[in-house]
């Protein structure tokens, strides 16, 4: 039971992981690819987030007045956290391209945008 | 044990709502999803001991993620047209990716072990050493401000770049004068709706009030620069989805969009240049102050007001360039 | 929890998908509250109000899109009517650049 409980996070990563990457590949709409980069990204933020948990542990913001208190690791959510706001400014900019791809092209699918190209 | 159980339950929960959003060709459906997918997320931050990172998720992604990518799509489409042809070669690729790492997790340390390898390196160093060389609460901040701050300069100077790409991709036109008859839609606002306005413009000085408080109280607690800017963008959002976007932009002009955008990460940079002509090193608070302790506290503020002008300014003029934006 | 996701995934329709999703909104509210609580550390208490104010913002936006997208729509026969030949496209693709 502890076994399956302690890897379940991992395994929720990978499945989510996986339905992004997906997404980002095989959906035919530029917005939607975006999701599911989006996506990817917030499965790469839950495994950082879940290697920072310690048994027992609390949030890393010490307090003062309790003897032994033990921490989770700092580390995994400062980088998480700056990588939330970049991934939301980086998530715009691909946004701002889907945008001015539609005002140049009148569509956002990809297999019309390649027709449009050839032809 | 009940918090275990509980992780468990918005896991899958969160599985499933990925699923329907991979799954639904309805886009307008798949950002209230993906909101929902964020909250999810955050709860899950919480449940893993990591607040500041589930209170930046809230910041980020219940608010600004969702008005922006209804923005974007306003200006493109709302459903997906076409089908894939190559949808079932992704799906093969993908699942056997999905296995090769699921198999590499059976070997990796269960969640929550202490002796694995992530804890062994600096974290403990940053928690033994953080209250007697810098003396603040919260460990998050001060390695993001000061152990770390090149870093998070790095990311500051990242966050800056994407804004600067959004507004030459989008630009920040005046709006043209007597070209349509009726307004384009994004500058009519909610003003007529009475229930929101009444509500929007009582909590409005909440948020920022909140905003304000994470800023200054992100050494004490949750909090700091980019989850404050991050509010404080959310704060003048929700200003331009109540009185319209003229309104809002009458209010914090383009002009000072720019200045806030720049002079955050300027005075980021600003601060570390002060630390090299004092005499230390770069982004070394030690000696801006006689006490080494009380530097690293001034340093850390500044930095962190760095950061959070410059997040909300590029927060705000990303959402102003779309809402501005006519759609084609 | 577990019903409110049920009806954002089953629909029918917007409203039901805005209103199941606000509702979760307020759940994760009370949820954070509650595991603030019972992980002993209730100054994280900041954390619900801060969802409690941001989830605010996220259905306004939505409103104002439902609201502009009927005004959008109403713009786009405008220009349909107004042209004599009838597009089949809301965007004029003829003004591209070679």
């Amino acid at each position: 039971m502890t076994e399956v409980l302690g890897l379940y996070n991992y395994w929720v990563f990978a499945v989510v992981l996986a339905l992004g990457l997906y997404t980002a590949a095989a959906a035919p709409n530029l917005v939607k690819k975006l999701m599911g980069l989006s996506i990817f990204q917030s499965a790469v933020f839950l495994l950082y987030i879940t290697m920072d948990k310690v048994e027992g542990g609390t949030a890393p913001i010490l307090r003062a007045g309790v003897g032994e208190q033990i921490y989770s690791n700092p580390l995994p959510q400062v980088l998480i956290l700056t990588a939330i706001v970049v991934g939301i400014s980086t998530l715009a900019l691909g946004l701002a391209i889907v945008v001015r791809i539609k005002e140049e092209y009148g569509t956002i699918e990809e297999e019309n945008i390649r027709d449009m190209d050839q032809s | 044990m009940i918090l275990t159980v509980l992780g468990f339950l918005l896991l899958t929960l969160l599985v499933i709502v990925t699923g329907a959003i991979v799954r639904t060709a309805n886009l307008f459906a798949a950002v209230v999803l993906l909101s929902l997918f964020s909250l999810l997320m955050a709860a899950n931050f919480f449940l893993l001991d990591a607040a500041d990172v589930a209170l930046t998720e809230a910041a980020v992604g219940a608010g600004i993620s969702t008005v922006l990518m209804l923005a974007a799509l306003a200006l493109t489409a709302e459903t997906e047209k076409t089908a894939s042809r190559l949808k079932w070669v992704a799906a093969g690729t993908v699942t056997a990716l999905t296995l090769v790492l699921l198999y590499a997790t059976l070997s990796i340390p269960r969640m929550g072990d202490p002796s694995a390898p992530v804890h062994q390196h600096v974290a403990p160093w940053y928690l033994q050493n953080t209250p007697h060389l810098i003396d603040i609460p919260n460990v998050v901040s001060a390695i993001l401000a000061s152990f770390r701050g090149y870093d998070t300069l790095g990311e500051v100077f990242v966050v800056f770049t994407a804004g600067i790409g959004v507004l030459f991709m989008l630009g920040m036109r005046r709006f043209p004068a007597g070209k349509r008859r009726i307004p384009p839609p994004q500058t009519l606002g909610l003003k007529h709706h009475l229930v929101p306005r009444t509500v929007g413009t009582f909590i409005l000085p909440f948020i920022i009030l909140f905003g304000l408080y994470v800023q200054f109280h992100g050494e004490h607690g949750p909090g700091g620069g980019f989850q404050a800017g991050a509010i404080m963008a959310a704060a003048f959002i929700l200003y331009a989805l109540l009185e319209g976007e003229r309104r809002a932009l009458d209010i914090v002009p383009p002009r000072v969009l720019m200045l806030l955008l720049a002079s955050g990460a300027f005075l980021y940079g600003a601060v570390g240049v002060m630390c090299m002509l004092l005499g230390g090193n770069f982004l070394d608070y030690n000696v801006l102050a006689a006490d080494p302790v009380a530097g690293q506290h001034l340093g850390i503020m500044l930095v962190e007001l760095g950061v959070g002008v410059s997040v909300t300014g590029v927060l705000l003029s990303i959402y102003h360039a779309f809402a501005k934006r006519e759609p084609a | 929890m577990c019903l409110a996701v049920a009806r954002a995934l089953l629909g029918p329709g917007v409203y039901n998908r805005l209103l199941a999703a606000n509702l979760f909104g307020t759940k994760t509210v009370l949820l954070l509250a509650v595991v603030a609580v019972l992980s002993d550390r209730p100054e994280f208490l900041d954390l619900a109000l801060a969802y409690a104010l941001i989830n605010f913002i996220g259905v306004l936006a939505v409103l104002e899109f439902v609201q502009s997208r009927a005004l959008r729509r109403r713009l786009e026969d405008g220009h349909r009517l107004e042209d004599s030949k009838p597009e089949s496209g809301p965007a004029p693709t003829t003004d591209r650049p070679e």
